[in-house]
């Protein structure tokens, strides 16, 4: 019996079957880390493009959730996963080419998906409402809660020599 | 067997070769992005450069702020506005206005009343209007040019008696950069000695402003109305009152330091007043003014290019970049707010209209009660004050630059009481000649 298992350890499909686990154990850890990584603010806020925008949420009422819990779709982590690769691309490719506008806005979609969050959160307020009625968007009166422009930096700082 | 085996060499040697290339590639482009965006980012500030403070050549600015300066070059691109009003294209403005002939018959703005050009052709257009004559006072140069600051300097304000002829050859640079920027630290100012002087006037330090204060004063310090003082031609800003176009027609009423009037009209023997740009005045009762927006959010946003924030020194119609001027507050998209600030002009057009042509029919109706043998002098006299202060009212938004859009409540308004008054003062004429009694 025990001569069996010897036997067993050493063969070669063993070996491959415990590497496969710590290979694949590595890889999930690597690839949670990169995702939690990434959605994190002070990620996001190191380029230079999201500087304005980090600035203001860091001093709005909802600095406690990351870009991600507002920026990123309700659903399931395949669709959640799909979207950032895509909006990262997206994000990597101008913020090299550096052609991005004063002034970044929403996408259609973008908007869309922000609004999902605030329902996620505010659905119950809103539930008994005119504003529940479909077609509705949060951010036509709410629109300066977290990327206010009063919390702005503005202007163009000289910098002596 | 051999064929066989050079085949698979070469199969393999290839497959090595896409390989190599793939990870170069990848590498590169991996290369490039890290110095692009986390080695090299775009700069946020602005290196202060060294600049002479008697060093107005906007070139040599230009050297140490090109994007500003690359901007600024664009304002000597002529084109109309996208609304059809305004635009930098040197149009006579009596081609569309006709009443304009009749209303300032007698006097220069009826010989010449073009569109204004870019801050680069100051001096040019000043030149080549033919309101100016030998007779034309130095004063007429006070906007026009950052060598005020020497001459002033120089002189005081007895530059502005001298004849303009006498300062054209000190005169080297047009509206540049130092009208509104100190070299030293980039910081806003304004050299305007008339506008500091209103500004003080009115409790206004201008030299304790706020940055966000600043952004409108260095546009308010030209573009308002003004008069010349009889004596000294010093320009002066009939501001004791207040800014609407009634408070400074209160301020003239009241025959300042003896100037009673501009020119007298042929037609009506009424002593009038014309009105210039008076765009600081309108704007500064306007919802955005109120609600904080300067001049330079709208006319001077910010843009970017290859990452770095700029103010546009394309100082021009908000409607020639909708996207960078409103859309940073209003979200609606670019041909809808067009829509609307269309909307606002063509209405206050049409009653700027309107207003002219009664006012033409009254220069008229006086000028031919004046002549009839047996008028009343009391009436006569009633129906030219009239005239004047209707004449002014819509002189006011006429000269305005915005046909209203800075503030479009106050313009309807203006415009409403001067059609009220052009009415009024034909029917004070009728009655000086008995015609209604």
């Amino acid at each position: 019996m025990i001569m069996l298992l010897e036997r067993a350890v050493k063969s070669s499909v063993f070996k491959m079957f415990i590497l496969g686990i710590i290979v694949g154990l590595v890889i999930t850890i690597v690839a949670v880390a990169a995702y939690h990584q990434s959605g994190d603010a002070r990620f996001c806020g190191a380029c230079h493009s999201m500087k304005p925008v980090h600035q203001q949420w860091s001093l709005s009422n909802h600095h406690q959730f990351t870009c991600t819990e507002c920026h990123l779709p309700v659903t399931h982590i395949v669709g959640k996963l799909t979207y950032k690769t895509r909006a990262g691309i997206n994000d990597l490719i101008h913020e090299t080419a550096r052609d991005y506008p004063a002034g970044i806005g929403f996408s259609a979609q973008g908007r869309q998906i922000v609004n999902g969050n605030c329902l996620r959160c505010h659905g119950s307020t809103v539930a008994n409402t005119t504003m529940a009625e479909g077609g509705a968007d949060c951010l036509k009166c709410h629109r300066y809660l977290v990327h206010g422009r009063s919390q702005d930096n503005g202007g163009i700082k000289v910098e002596k020599q | 067997m051999a064929e066989a085996r050079t085949m698979e060499e070469s199969k393999l040697k290839s497959n090595n070769l896409f390989l190599k290339a793939l990870t170069a590639i990848t590498s590169i482009i991996f290369i490039i992005i890290l110095v692009r965006v986390f080695l090299l980012p775009p700069a946020s500030t602005v290196k202060l450069a060294v600049i002479p403070d008697m060093e107005y050549d906007p070139a040599v600015w230009g050297k140490h702020y090109p994007l500003e300066y690359k901007s600024y070059l664009k304002n000597r691109e002529m084109a109309p506005s996208p609304t059809g009003f305004g635009g930098s294209v040197k149009d006579q403005k009596s081609i569309k206005e006709p009443e304009i002939l009749v209303n300032f018959k007698g006097m220069a703005f009826s010989k010449d009343y073009s569109e204004d050009r870019g801050h680069p052709y100051a001096m040019d257009d000043l030149k080549e209007s033919k309101r100016i004559g030998a007779a034309t006072s130095g004063s007429c140069m006070t906007c026009k040019t950052a060598n005020l600051r020497d001459i002033y300097k120089d002189m005081g304000w007895n530059y502005a008696k001298k004849p303009l002829t006498e300062l054209l050859p000190m005169i080297k640079h047009p509206i540049v950069c130092a009208n509104c920027h100190d070299p030293r630290t980039m910081k806003l100012r304004v050299i305007n000695p008339a506008f500091i002087e209103a500004m003080k006037k009115r409790n206004i330090d201008v030299t304790k402003a706020s940055r966000e204060d600043m952004r409108s004063y260095v546009c308010g310090q030209c573009h308002s109305e003004y008069y010349f003082e009889p004596e000294t031609k010093r320009v002066v800003f009939p501001w004791d009152k207040g800014l609407n176009p009634s408070d400074v027609y209160a301020y003239y009423r009241e025959i300042p330091f003896g100037f009673d009037m501009d020119w007298l009209h042929p037609d009506s023997q009424a002593k009038m007043l014309k009105a210039q740009h008076p765009d600081f005045e309108l704007s500064s009762g306007g919802v955005h003014s109120r609600s904080g927006v300067a001049c330079a959010d709208c006319h001077m946003p910010y843009m970017r290019e290859g990452g770095r924030k700029y103010s546009s020194h394309w100082v021009t119609s908000p409607m020639k970049h909708i996207q960078a001027s409103c859309r940073t507050c209003h979200t609606q998209d670019e041909q809808w707010l067009l829509e609307r600030v269309k909307k606002t002009q063509n209405h206050v057009f049409e009653l700027q209209r309107i207003a002219g042509r009664t006012i033409a029919q009254a220069h008229d109706a006086i000028g031919k009660a004046g002549a009839a043998s047996k008028a009343s002098n009391a009436d006569l006299n009633r129906a030219r004050e009239l005239i004047r202060n209707a004449q002014w009212l819509w002189d006011f938004i006429a000269a305005e630059n915005s046909m209203g859009f800075h503030n479009p409540d106050q313009t309807l308004n203006t415009l409403g009481q001067s059609i009220d008054l052009a009415h009024q003062a034909i029917t004070a004429a009728n009655r000086a000649t008995g015609a209604e009694r």
